[in-house]
């Protein structure tokens, strides 16, 4: 016989008489085919539930209402599948804990950092104080959805609901020793991410520096800081470029050796150079200060090279004329690459990086440096509108290191941030007027209303207007697109 | 004689209603996810505009969009970008 998984109803009235039974009388009946009784004991803890899951949520979570929803769908799985003798209110608080919990743990791995954690509640009046509360209970709460399964749930057995070792140890199929061990090593894992979290930056990076310098990983304690605070991690990760930096520059020496009276960038004399300087030499040491810039500039460290520079990437781009600009072809005027070596945290699913563009020119693009990892630039940034590119990057397995280049432009007149924007035609059609894209981004429609789509566009695109019609107009852009877009989007 | 003409407004009425209608669920619609086919693919702010990344080959994408020539797909990558991609370097060509 099929077994029937639908999740039960909690809205329809309760049939009369059910309401004075207890939770193990409603259990039984449902378990005897009724299946109205176990709606009528759910909804009985239904508030308090929501409550709970509120109070380690957050009260603005929108996840709380789901987290009771599956407390209660499992318990209704349960009580189907077998006859097993559950007291009905606590079992539901712990379900609920367990979810709320995975629930923040989860919400901590997909999203990072421990700021994207909702809040929960905390009483108290002075508003510094309630605060600090909320970010004790948030900061605890994420460090025992951070332990181990067994730690977790042998600690809030004893510390919350009480159980003795052998209630524990009957529940996980462990001794008791071996339960009492487990609670020691959550408290103590509690105790020690909070140290974590608490210790000072400053100690953390001296202690790291000390690490690199001796080659050795640094203690426990500093990568428990590490987890929680993204800062350090990015100065950990610009130690290592940095290690990766003068491996990459070790030739370099040999191939400045014969380069006499050469100076470098600092104005430091080669050993051994001489007085008289050679105009090849210092197109080969130009070539080499590129290729070891290309190869693992220093990490963290913009570089920005201007009109004239050679560019540092190849950009297969609208943004530079003809489409394509080789690596080391002179970047044209209005026109700027901003290159940045970085290191994909492995333990994170993405990392972010902002990147500004020189001063009056807008983002106009990504050039991507390896086709290996996923990278582009996040939804926030506005091609032709920012001015400052956020980035996101994958962790690449095949390389420790990721070299982005952002394309910047000098805008034309009309906003277009492209090498040869399509206007010509639109000139030339007397009807056309020209406007702005208003919103940050939009689809071009095939007409107005149609849920089919030709392109879309971005804030302050420049496009040709050619039609209009009931709030819609038919627009060009400045990359050939033709389409229909809502006038309210037009400035 | 009309039957023709009406059997075919019967059918339509019918079809529409059926596309009209909304889900038995109120869940939310799921884009359709995708595979990079090939080697990478380069990541556009809009169809032949601006490049604006790059999705590794074998990754997967989600579907928010196509263009009505079918040439052009809007995805979201697995790492949150947002982009239009060209259709045929998509496994299932974003259909």
């Amino acid at each position: 016989m099929a077994v029937d998984t639908r999740p039960p109803s909690y809205t329809a009235p309760a049939p009369r008489g059910l309401d004075r039974l207890s939770d193990e009388q409603l259990i039984a009946r449902f378990r005897a085919g009724d299946d109205a009784a176990l709606d009528v004991a759910l909804r009985r803890h239904e508030r308090r539930l929501l409550r709970f899951a509120r109070r380690i949520l957050g009260t603005r979570s929108p996840n709380a209402e789901d987290v009771v929803q599956e407390a209660m769908l499992r318990t209704h799985l349960v009580l189907r599948r077998g006859d097993r003798a559950i007291d009905l209110g606590p079992w539901l608080f712990k379900l609920v804990r367990n979810c709320a919990l995975d629930e923040l743990a989860r919400v901590r791995s997909e999203v990072g950092p421990l700021d994207a954690v909702p809040e929960p509640a905390a009483v108290g009046s002075d508003p510094a104080d309630v605060t600090a509360a909320r970010g004790r209970m948030r900061d605890t709460l994420a460090d025992v959805a951070a332990l181990p399964d067994l730690q977790r749930h042998a600690l809030l057995r004893r510390e919350i609901e009480g159980a003795t070792h052998a209630d524990v140890a009957g529940e996980l199929g462990i001794t008791e020793p071996a339960s009492r061990l487990l609670v020691l090593r959550a408290r103590a894992n509690l105790v020690k991410a909070r140290a974590g979290r608490d210790a000072r930056c400053d100690d953390i990076r001296d202690e790291l520096l000390l690490a690199d310098d001796a080659g050795r990983r640094a203690s426990a304690h500093a990568y428990r800081h590490l987890a929680t605070c993204a800062a350090c991690r990015e100065f950990r990760s610009a130690l290592r470029q940095r290690r990766h930096d003068l491996k990459v520059l070790t030739p370099l020496p040999l191939l400045f050796g014969g380069l006499v009276g050469l100076k470098l960038a600092g104005g430091a004399l080669l050993p051994g150079a001489g007085a008289g300087g050679s105009s090849v030499g210092a197109k080969l040491a130009t070539a080499g200060a590129v290729t070891a810039a290309v190869a693992g500039g220093t990490l963290g460290i913009d570089r920005v090279f201007g009109p004239g520079d050679p560019a540092p990437v190849t950009v297969r781009s609208v943004a530079v004329p003809g489409g394509l600009l080789a690596s080391g072809s002179p970047l044209p005027v209005g026109t700027a690459i901003v290159t940045r070596t970085v290191a994909p945290d492995p333990a994170l699913p993405v990392s972010r990086y902002a990147i500004a563009c020189p001063p009056g020119l807008r983002v106009a693009g990504l050039a991507p440096t390896t086709s290996g990892s996923t990278h582009a630039l996040a939804p926030e940034t506005i091609v032709g509108a920012s001015t400052k590119a956020v980035v996101l990057a994958e962790p690449s397995s095949a390389r420790a290191h990721l070299e982005l280049a952002v394309v910047c432009r000098d805008p034309a007149a009309d906003g277009s941030v492209l090498a040869d924007p399509v206007r010509a035609r639109a000139a030339a059609s007397s009807s056309a007027s020209t406007a702005t894209v208003c919103v940050p981004r939009t689809y071009l429609r095939r007409a107005p209303g149609s849920r089919a789509v030709t392109g879309s566009l971005t804030r302050r695109q420049p496009v040709a207007v050619r039609a209009e019609r009931e709030g819609w107009r038919k627009v060009t852009a400045d990359t050939g697109a033709t389409g229909w877009v809502r006038t309210s989007a037009l400035c | 004689m009309n039957r023709p003409g009406v059997a075919a407004a019967v059918t339509t009425a019918l079809v529409a209603a059926v596309a009209v209608a909304p889900p038995a669920s109120a869940a939310p619609k799921r884009a359709k996810a995708d595979e990079v086919c090939a080697p990478s693919a380069p990541l556009y702010e809009s169809p032949g505009g601006l490049q604006i990344g790059v999705v590794a080959g074998g990754r997967t994408v989600f579907v928010l969009k196509r263009t009505a020539s079918g040439s052009w797909v809007r995805v979201r990558t697995t790492i949150g970008a947002r982009g239009w991609v060209k259709a045929r370097l998509l496994c299932d060509e974003g259909a």
